[in-house]
């Protein structure tokens, strides 16, 4: 890694650190900032993914989609309260600026645990994301994100953004 | 004959309920507007852009939203351009998964896939209308545990079993008892 990666490599890591502390603090209304505005935001399975099956089970083509999304989640939807916690790790750069200018291709691991009202407490999901981000307004943001949920399977409902 | 279907992709629900559970919920004509409050908190409108949602009539039959079942363990739903197979699956007692294939036709263009993947947002685990459905069950469930000799008795819109031109009736959750219980000789 020469010398010049290593702060844009600091600056990356700490894009998905707030990031998962921002849902995992049920700070639902800043979420929709950590990406642009003509962002792609997809939760899917491997399955469809690895098949080439467009479907998403949150599926939004514009910030003002998730902003959409928080709201209905806030006003609208009923759900049992639950908290999630992310583990985000193994962040590699795909594709890197030495190859051309933004945007940058990531993938990263993560592992949600989540934890009801109760205490019961499952491996929610566990998968990668698929990430494109670029400099927007002088901060790194998500100009996509496919989550690519490792099982097809989702217990109960999936609320909460991941 | 509409064309030729394609899958867009699938997905699996865990219901933490008894199978039956989600077939009456899927049979009871008047819960959508009750517990599905997005329906009415939004209208199905957009809160943060003008504009509403994008509807393509497809099929000239003036239906927009019909959820067919099919006794005894398959739905197929349409609500607006959103097409989905749902296969209710019991895994014990308590448990069901419900596995859902999304569908367009081989002949979509591009914006008519959009506009499908766009609306799945409505349906599924995580959508708009239907997240619901997973927890209502477990909650029911949950219930029932304390009052197993107690019994509920189905009768709005009478006691008939037959096609009814208004959606507060329990007609359709009676004929599912009604093919159940001689196919388990109760």
């Amino acid at each position: 890694m020469d010398l010049e990666a290593v702060p844009r490599r600091l600056e990356l890591e700490q894009l998905y650190t707030d990031y998962a502390h921002c849902l995992d603090a049920d700070e639902l209304e800043r979420w929709p900032d950590f990406f642009t505005e003509d962002c792609f935001y997809r939760i899917t399975s491997a399955e469809n993914y690895e098949a080439g099956l467009p479907l998403g089970l949150i599926y939004a083509t514009s910030r003002n989609m998730l902003n959409d999304r928080v709201s209905a989640l806030r006003e609208a939807n009923i759900y049992e309260p639950q908290r999630y916690r992310h583990l985000v790790s193994s962040i590699k750069i795909v594709r890197d600026v030495a190859e051309g200018p933004e945007p940058l291709d990531l993938v990263a691991n993560f592992l949600v645990v989540r934890t009801m009202q109760d205490g019961a407490m499952t491996i929610f999901g566990a998968g990668r994301y698929v990430d494109r981000v670029k400099r927007d307004t002088g901060s790194w943001k998500f100009a996509s994100k496919i989550v690519v949920l490792d099982s097809r399977q989702i217990d109960t409902l999936l609320a909460i953004p991941i | 004959m509409h064309g030729t279907p394609k899958v867009l992709g699938t997905t699996s629900q865990i219901l933490h309920n008894n199978w039956k559970l989600y077939f009456e919920n899927v049979r009871d004509t008047y819960h959508a507007t009750l517990l599905h409050t997005f329906f009415t908190t939004f209208r199905i409108s957009r809160l943060t852009s003008e504009g509403g949602v994008d509807i393509a009539e497809e099929f000239g039959d003036d239906t927009t939203t019909q959820i067919l079942s099919l006794f005894p363990n398959f739905v197929l739903q349409q609500i607006q351009n959103c097409i989905a197979l749902r296969l209710v699956l019991p895994r014990g007692p308590d448990k069901t998964e419900l596995q859902w294939t999304y569908i367009g036709f081989e002949d979509d263009d591009a914006d008519m896939t959009a506009l499908r993947l766009g609306q799945a947002n409505l349906v599924g685990p995580a959508g708009y209308v239907s997240m619901e459905g997973g927890a209502v069950g477990n909650f029911i469930q949950r219930a029932i545990h304390g009052s197993e000799e107690d019994c509920s008795v189905l009768e709005m819109g009478d006691f008939g079993h037959i096609s009814e031109h208004n959606r507060t009736t329990e007609a359709s959750v009676r004929s599912f008892w009604r093919a159940y219980r001689p196919l388990m000789g109760f």
